[in-house]
C-alpha cells in the first residue's frame, strides 16, 4: 500500500518499554523465574542502578504488603533508564531506536562566532532519545486529532476491555507514526521524518479547556477557568512526587544500601523524573484561543460494521462536530479535516458487506476514509498473539494521578495493562500511517501554502507592512486610549481573534509549519504576529507568539551572528515571560516557555548554557514551580553547567564549580523533602565535579561550606539507612583526610569531614522525621 | 548591603576571609548575612571562580568588575600576580528584607533600634549599595580592591609567609582590609 513497505515492518509505535515492563511485572508478581530477557537487562553493566532496584522489588512488596501491580504505573521513571539498545524479549512488535548520541550538546559553540556551525538542532542527534527534552518538544507540539466514535464502536471496543472507547486504543499508536513520513516545506523541499507523531484526543472532552479571561467573566457560572489556572503544574508536581516516593519506598526494602549511593547524575541521559515532569507539563497543554496546537487538525469519525444505518450515523456524527453540544468553542476553526473510518468486526460481521459499505462511504465522503479491521473479543495476556498495549506516554498529569490514587486506595486494584491482538495492532498502525501520510499531512501542507499565499504574503509584502503601520499611526492616539476594542483591530472584545481573521489564520499557519518542522516559515510568521499582537494588546497571543518564535529560532539552523542571535532570543523570551506572567498571570505558559527555552539554549551550548541557567534562576526566583519542580530544576542546572566543556587541559570556560554548586543546592532541596536517593545522586555529582577541579580541593577548605556539605551527606546517609537493618559497615566509608603542608594536596576528594559539635546538633532533625515517615502506613506489614 | 570578601589561591583554597557591612549612609559596618547565607556565600564565591578563569584571559585589567550574579548576590573580582584572586560578594539589603528583619529581631538586643531604622533608610538611590552595577559602586569597589591589593603585597613580603598558598593570618592585614571596607564601601 505504501512505498515504504519494507521500512514499515521494523519500527512500530508499540514500543518495548511496556514489554520490558511486563517481563518485570512477571518477575515482580512473584512465582516465576525471571525471564532471560529481563534478567539480562537488569544485570547488564550499563544498566542504571535505579532499575536494579527492580530485582529487590519482590522483597519490598512482600514485606510492605503493597501490591505489585502498581509498579507498572511507575515504570516510566523506573524503566526509562534502561538503555534502549539492550536485548529484550523477542517480540515482533518490539522495536526501539538504538541510536543514542554520545553527547547531547553541540561541541562547537554557536555563540562563540564559529561561522561553520550552522546546523539545526535536529541534526545533532539529540532528538532521538525518548527522554531528551528536545525530543519532548518535538513530540509535544504535534497535530491533534480528535476521535469521535458512534456508540456501536464504543460497544465493540468496550468488549475488548477498553472502557474509554476507541480513543483509548488509538492513543498509544499516535505516539509514533510507523515508518518515515515525508513532509514538504514551503519551498517544496521534502524531508523525511522518522519520528512523526500525532496526539489523539477525545472529541468533546474539554477538560483542558481554557476560556479567554474576559469570557470567563461574562458567564459567571463557569468558574472553572480561574480554578484551573494553577492545576496543571500542581498535578504534575503530585505525579512526580508519587514516582519519587515509589522509588524511595522501593529502595527502603532493598538489602544493599549501596546501589543508588554510588551513582551520580548522568549528563547525557535526562533524569527520568525531570523527563516525566516535562512530559506531564507538556501533555497538559490547555485548549486555548491564543495558540492552535491543541486545536484539532482533523477529526476522526468512526462507525462500526454493526451499525444498522451507517451512512446516517456518519452524517449524525458530522453534524455533531458542527453544531452539537460537544463541539469546539467558537475560537477553534471549524474547518478541520473530517476523516471517516469504518471499524469492521472481524469476528461477527461479514467482510464483503463491510467492503460494500466502505465503497459507499468513499462515494459519499470522498477519499478520507479507512476500513479498520479489528477483532471484537478481548485479548488475554496468555494468548499467543497478544501484545500489551502501552500506557500512553502523553497522558495528562490528572489522568495519571487518578490512576495512581486508585492503585493506592482500591483493594482489588488490578494491573491496568491491557492486551490487544497483534493483528489489531498492525491494523491500527497501518491506519495511523495511512491517515497521517495520505490525508493529514497533505491537508496541512495545502493549508500552509494557501494561507501563506493568501494571507501571510500580503502581510509580508510592502503594502502589508504599510497597512500595519497606518493602522498603528492613523488611529494612534484614539485607539491607544480605548484599549483592545479599537475599531481597526480584529481582536475581539471578548479576548480572542475570530478564526477567520488574518491574525488567527496566520497563527494557525505558523503552528502548522511548526508541527511540520518548517522552522523558517514558522519563525518568520511568528515574528510578524508578534508585532501585530503587541499593537492590539492581545497579550496572551503576544506571549505565545514570542515564545514560539524563540523556540523556532533556537531549533532552526543559524545564520545570524552570535550576538544578535542571543539578543533576539533573549528579547523574545523576555517579552513572552513578561506577558505570560505579569500581564496575563498565566503561570503555565510562563513555566513552559522558560523551561523549554532553557533546554534548547542548553543544547545550543557555548554561552547558551549561561543563558539557560540565567533563565532557570528566573524561574526559581518567580516561584513558578512547586518544591519538586524546584529541586528538579536545580538538578537540571547542575547538568546544564556540567555539559559546558572547557578548552585545553585546564578546561578554561567550563563550569564545574558552578555545576557542583547547583548539585549541592539540589541535594539540599531533596533532603528537605526527604528524597534521599535523589539527594545522594546530587551529592555524588557534586563530589565528582569537585574532584575534577585542577586544585582538587573542591570546597573543603571553606570551613562553613564543607561543614554544610558534611551535614547534608550525613542526613542523606541516615535517611537512606532509616529502615535498613544493615550494620554500620554498610555506611559509606568516611575517608580520612590527610592534610599536607605542601601545596600539592591529597587526591582524596571526600567531603566528609569529621563533624563539628555545632552541626551535629542541627542534624538530628531530618533522620528523626524520616523515621516517623517510614513507620507510617506503608510499613504496616513490616517485621 | 553586606559584603563577603575572600582571597583565593590558585588551588581554590581561601587564604583570607572577611565579612563586613556597609559603612556608608549610616551603616554600622556589620554584615547582615543570615546564618543560612554564610555557607551559601562560600559556595557562590567558589563557583564564580569558573567565570573568573574565563574572563581573566579576555580582560586586560586586574579589576574585572562585577563578573557574576547569583540570585541577589553580585560578585566582583580582582586578579593579582601568581593567579591569586580577590573576590567580593555583595548583597544589597533589599534582596532579603524579611530574612534580615528576622535576623535582626533574633538578636534584637545587640542591634539597637536606631541601627535598624538606619538600615532601612539606607536604601536610596545615591548610596553605593543600592545598585551593585552602577559606575559609583564599581569605582568604590575598585578603590577598595586596590587598597587591599597594596596591603596584600606588603603582607606577603613577610619572610614567614610562603606565597601563594599559605593562609594569611596577620591581624594587621585584617585590620587594614576592614579599614578599607569602612573607607570605601
Amino acid at each position: 500500500m505504501q512505498p515504504h513497505e519494507d521500512a514499515v515492518q521494523t519500527p512500530s509505535p508499540v514500543q518495548s518499554p511496556p514489554l520490558a515492563a511486563s517481563s518485570i511485572m512477571r518477575s515482580l508478581s512473584g512465582s516465576q523465574k525471571p525471564r532471560p530477557g529481563a534478567s539480562s537487562i537488569l544485570s547488564s553493566p550499563t544498566t542504571d542502578p535505579l532499575s536494579q532496584l527492580e530485582f529487590s522489588l519482590p522483597i519490598r512488596t512482600n514485606s510492605t504488603g503493597r501490591r505489585p501491580q502498581s509498579a507498572s504505573l511507575f515504570r516510566s521513571t523506573i524503566l526509562n533508564n534502561t538503555p534502549p539498545g539492550s536485548p529484550r524479549d523477542a517480540s515482533p512488535a518490539s522495536t526501539i531506536r538504538s541510536t543514542r548520541s554520545p553527547s547531547r550538546t553541540m561541541t562547537g559553540s554557536i555563540f562563540a562566532g564559529t561561522a561553520g556551525f550552522k546546523a539545526s538542532l535536529l541534526d545533532t542527534g539529540a532528538a532521538d532519545s525518548p527522554g531528551d527534552p528536545l525530543n519532548l518538544v518535538l513530540k509535544s507540539f504535534v497535530p491533534h486529532v480528535a476521535i469521535h466514535a458512534s456508540e456501536d464502536v464504543d460497544d465493540l471496543v468496550n468488549a475488548k476491555g477498553f472502557q474509554k472507547g476507541l480513543w483509548e486504543i488509538l492513543r498509544p499508536f499516535g505516539e509514533r507514526v510507523m515508518g518515515k513520513v515525508n513532509v514538504r516545506d514551503s519551498n517544496g523541499v521534502s524531508r523525511a521524518w522518522e519520528d512523526f507523531s500525532l496526539r489523539f484526543t477525545k472529541f468533546g472532552d474539554h477538560s483542558n479547556l481554557q476560556m479567554p479571561d474576559s469570557m470567563d467573566a461574562l458567564n459567571g457560572s463557569e468558574k472553572q477557568g480561574g480554578k484551573r489556572k494553577e492545576s496543571p503544574t500542581m498535578d504534575v508536581e503530585k505525579v512526580v512526587e508519587r514516582h519519587l516516593r515509589f522509588a524511595e519506598e522501593a529502595f527502603r526494602g532493598t538489602v544493599e544500601p549501596q546501589t543508588p549511593t554510588r551513582m551520580g547524575l548522568d549528563v547525557d541521559a535526562t533524569s527520568p523524573y525531570y523527563a516525566l515532569y516535562l512530559r506531564r507539563l507538556l501533555s497538559g497543554m490547555p485548549l486555548t484561543p491564543h495558540e492552535s496546537f491543541t486545536h484539532p487538525v482533523a477529526c476522526v469519525m468512526a462507525i462500526s460494521s454493526r451499525n444498522p444505518n451507517p451512512i446516517e450515523a456518519l452524517h449524525r456524527l458530522y453534524t455533531e462536530t458542527r453544531e452539537g453540544e460537544k463541539r469546539y468553542p467558537v475560537w477553534v476553526d471549524g474547518e478541520y479535516l473530517r476523516y471517516y473510518i469504518l471499524v469492521h468486526d472481524e469476528e461477527n460481521s461479514d467482510i464483503s458487506k463491510s467492503m460494500a459499505l466502505f465503497e459507499q462511504m468513499k462515494r459519499n465522503f470522498g477519499l478520507h476514509c479507512h476500513l479498520l479491521r479489528l477483532r471484537s473479543s478481548e485479548s488475554a495476556e496468555t494468548d499467543d498473539d497478544s501484545i500489551p498495549l502501552p500506557r500512553s506516554d502523553w497522558m495528562t498529569a490528572a489522568e495519571e494521578l487518578a490512576d495512581i490514587e486508585e492503585s493506592e486506595t482500591k483493594e482489588d486494584f488490578e494491573d491496568p495493562t491491557r492486551h490487544i491482538f497483534e493483528s489489531d495492532a498492525t491494523a491500527i498502525r497501518t491506519f495511523v500511517r495511512e491517515m497521517a501520510t495520505q490525508s493529514l499531512i497533505p491537508t496541512m501542507e495545502r493549508n500552509i501554502s494557501v494561507w501563506n499565499d493568501q494571507v501571510a504574503s500580503k502581510r509580508k509584502g510592502i503594502s502589508g507592512r504599510f497597512m500595519s503601520l497606518s493602522k498603528r499611526w492613523a488611529f494612534g492616539s484614539s485607539s491607544r486610549s480605548s484599549g483592545i476594542a479599537s475599531s481597526s483591530s480584529n481582536y475581539d472584545a471578548s479576548g480572542f481573534y475570530r478564526p477567520d481573521s488574518p491574525e488567527a489564520i496566520m497563527r494557525r499557519l505558523a503552528d502548522f509549519a511548526f508541527m511540520l518542522r518548517d522552522w523558517k516559515l514558522a519563525m518568520s510568521t511568528y515574528d510578524l504576529l508578534r508585532t501585530d499582537f503587541q499593537n492590539d494588546k492581545a497579550w496572551k497571543y503576544h506571549a505565545a507568539a514570542n515564545e514560539m518564535a524563540a523556540f523556532a529560532l533556537l531549533i532552526m539552523p543559524q545564520n545570524m551572528s552570535s550576538k544578535t542571535r542571543i539578543e533576539t532570543i533573549n528579547h523574545m523570551l523576555d517579552n513572552a515571560f513578561y506577558s505570560y506572567q505579569t500581564r496575563c498571570n498565566s503561570l503555565y505558559g510562563a513555566t513552559r516557555c522558560i523551561v523549554l527555552a532553557l533546554e534548547l539554549l542548553r543544547l545550543r551550548g557555548g554561552s547558551g548554557i549561561d543563558e539557560a541557567v540565567r533563565w532557570g534562576i528566573k524561574v526559581l526566583e518567580s516561584r513558578l514551580m512547586g518544591k519538586i519542580g524546584d529541586a528538579l530544576l536545580k538538578e537540571r542546572m547542575a547538568i546544564c553547567y556540567a555539559s559546558k566543556s572547557g578548552a585545553g587541559s585546564q578546561a578554561w570556560g567550563s563550569r564545574r564549580r558552578k555545576s557542583a554548586l547547583w548539585s549541592v543546592l539540589g541535594a539540599e532541596a531533596w533532603v528537605a523533602q526527604e528524597k534521599y536517593i535523589q539527594a545522594q545522586k546530587c551529592l555524588n555529582e557534586a563530589r565528582k565535579m569537585y574532584s575534577l577541579l585542577p586544585g582538587e580541593n573542591g570546597i573543603q577548605r571553606f570551613e562553613v561550606a564543607s561543614d554544610f556539605l558534611a551535614m547534608l551527606n550525613d542526613q542523606v546517609k541516615r535517611g537512606l539507612q532509616v529502615d535498613l537493618l544493615g550494620p554500620e559497615e554498610n555506611m559509606i566509608d568516611v575517608e580520612e583526610e590527610t592534610f599536607d603542608n605542601d601545596d600539592r594536596r591529597t587526591r582524596r576528594t571526600s567531603m566528609i569531614n569529621p563533624l563539628g559539635g555545632a552541626t551535629a546538633a542541627g542534624m538530628e532533625m531530618a533522620p528523626l522525621q524520616s523515621q516517623g515517615d517510614a513507620s507510617g502506613p506503608s510499613k504496616d506489614g513490616f517485621g | 548591603m553586606s559584603y563577603y570578601f575572600a582571597i583565593l589561591s590558585p588551588l581554590d583554597t581561601p587564604l583570607f576571609e572577611h565579612e563586613f557591612g556597609t559603612s556608608k549612609s549610616g551603616g554600622d559596618g556589620q554584615p547582615r548575612f543570615t546564618e543560612q547565607a554564610r555557607h551559601l556565600n562560600q559556595f557562590i564565591l567558589h563557583s564564580s571562580l569558573d567565570i573568573v578563569e574565563e574572563l581573566q584571559w579576555t580582560n586586560g585589567q586586574l579589576y574585572l568588575k562585577v563578573i557574576d550574579k547569583f540570585f541577589q548576590n553580585y560578585i566582583s573580582a580582582f586578579v593579582t600576580a601568581s593567579n591569586v584572586k580577590f573576590l567580593l560578594l555583595h548583597q544589597p539589603t533589599t534582596s532579603v528584607p524579611t530574612a534580615n528583619a528576622n535576623a535582626n529581631a533574633a538578636n534584637g538586643a545587640v542591634v539597637p533600634n536606631t541601627a535598624q531604622a538606619a538600615a532601612s533608610s539606607r536604601v536610596n538611590s545615591t548610596s553605593v549599595g543600592a545598585n551593585p552595577t552602577s559606575p559609583q559602586t564599581e569605582e568604590a569597589i575598585k578603590n577598595f580592591m586596590n587598597e587591599v591589593y597594596e596591603n596584600y603585597v606588603k603582607a606577603i613580603m613577610s619572610p614567614f609567609y610562603k606565597a601563594p598558598n599559605m593562609e594569611i593570618r596577620s591581624p594587621i592585614f585584617r585590620q587594614r582590609v576592614a579599614a578599607a571596607g569602612r573607607k570605601y564601601l
